[in-house]
């Protein structure tokens, strides 16, 4: 009895302990007044624009999804997407344009990637992926963790904070207006792409949260680096 | 349909289709999509035993196996970070009974049965496949067989689905009715 106690006790913590990781508001951190930890975050995206193919795989509530592979190709300086998404036997499902302040543009789409909102959610996540995040950078510094960590804000008061962890990795965290966390973006960097002159994560795990909130996680199967 | 000397080659090209049991091939697709520079090359193998099994597996970039044996379809996706494969439960497998059904109404040479496609063959060894169901048109508006010169194997597989988006599969070392376990349609091995 007193064992299975134990365990109970062990099990709660751990679920505490893991839910610990996730902050799911807002943090507060030590603001530094040297620009080292901004130098290091515009490490995270290139202004070179660039082709990406990624296995995706996409889990939603209840344990649906399935596996695709998304193509896209990023022009950092005019902040314009262009993507596709298809099976793993190559049928396009999606073919879209995202330009910086208009509506995404959709050549082609085939159920269930012809709903509006669903396009809408797949801008907002290939823009907090792939392009440097919207808005000013408002602070920087180390939060309690001791993560280098730098803060942007849009004009809608939605944050983003872009993370570089330990471990060389990455993490992006964005919050709605109220501080509740909406995304939050595990990136691995791999050594074997390193000599595109810039760092590109080989991994990419996103979580949405909320209540349509689903995971996709991706996997880098090329990149080129457009001229 | 076919005029009388092209419906002559379509007798022999289904006459020797009869003659295969079954066929293993490697093939390499190719998508060309407007966005990539440069085609997403894919590669894998296909297995194919009469009347309907069915083994189409990609080894390359993404290892992934769909096995049809009947009316049973499943599919295996490699999950790198688990390092094993699991099985890909969307609806979107159930949509790949009729791909199936299609590849294994080619590789029996029913062309002219096929009630989603209508069949034309040009001169040049072609089968040009057009949807007849203008919905399904706007999903895939034309797909191509090309039949090799000395039998009528399918070497190569062209499925347009618009000027700037379409997949070419090529068919390399095929062996014609060679021994294939049944488990090759329901094991991942």
């Amino acid at each position: 009895m007193k064992r299975c106690f134990c365990l109970i006790i062990c099990a709660v913590w751990l679920l505490f302990a893991a839910c610990g990781n996730i902050s799911s508001h807002l943090p507060k951190f030590s603001i530094e007044p040297s620009s080292d930890v901004f130098l290091e975050c515009r490490q995270l995206f290139s202004n070179q624009s660039r082709q990406y193919v990624h296995s995706i795989e996409a889990t939603f509530p209840g344990g649906a999804g399935g596996f695709l592979v998304g193509a896209a190709k990023v022009i950092p300086q005019s902040e314009n997407i262009d993507c596709a998404i298809m099976t793993l036997e190559g049928l396009t499902v999606l073919e879209a344009s995202f330009k910086s302040g208009a509506n995404p543009v959709v050549h082609k789409s085939l159920p269930p990637f012809d709903k509006l909102p669903l396009i809408n959610r797949m801008e907002d996540d290939l823009r907090l992926l792939l392009l440097a995040p919207q808005g000013n950078a408002v602070k920087a510094g180390t939060t309690e963790d001791g993560i280098h960590t730098c803060r942007y804000q849009d004009i809608y008061s939605n944050s983003v904070d872009l993370q570089v962890l330990d471990s060389g990795n990455w993490r992006i965290r964005k919050y709605d207006k109220t501080g509740k966390l909406i995304r939050n973006v595990d990136m691995k960097i791999c050594r074997k792409h390193a000599g595109f002159g810039m760092t590109v994560p080989c991994r990419m795990d996103l979580a949405a949260y909320g209540r349509h909130g689903y995971q996709l996680s991706m996997e880098l199967i090329s990149m080129e680096v457009l001229p | 349909m076919l005029p009388s000397a092209h419906a002559e080659t379509m007798e022999h090209i289904v006459r020797e289709a009869e003659s295969i049991r079954t066929i293993q091939a490697a093939f390499v697709q190719s998508k060309h999509i407007k966005i990539l520079n440069k085609p997403l090359i894919s590669k894998g193998m296909l297995y194919f035993k009469k009347p309907d099994f069915l083994r189409w597996e990609y080894t390359v970039p993404i290892r992934s196996i769909l096995m049809v044996q009947g009316e049973k379809i499943q599919k295996f996706v490699w999950k790198k970070s688990e390092n094993r494969f699991i099985r890909d439960a969307s609806p979107h497998v159930e949509s790949m009974r009729m791909v199936s059904e299609q590849m294994a109404m080619w590789l029996d040479g029913r062309f002219e049965e096929n009630p989603a496609f209508d069949a034309r063959l040009s001169n040049d060894r072609t089968i040009s496949l057009t949807p007849r169901n203008e919905g399904f048109s706007s999903v895939i508006s034309r797909i191509d067989l090309y039949l090799s010169r000395s039998s009528s194997q399918i070497e190569r597989v062209m499925i347009i689905e618009s000027r700037d988006s379409y997949t070419e599969i090529r068919f390399e070392d095929q062996k014609i009715n060679v021994p294939l376990d049944d488990r090759l349609f329901s094991e991942i091995q």
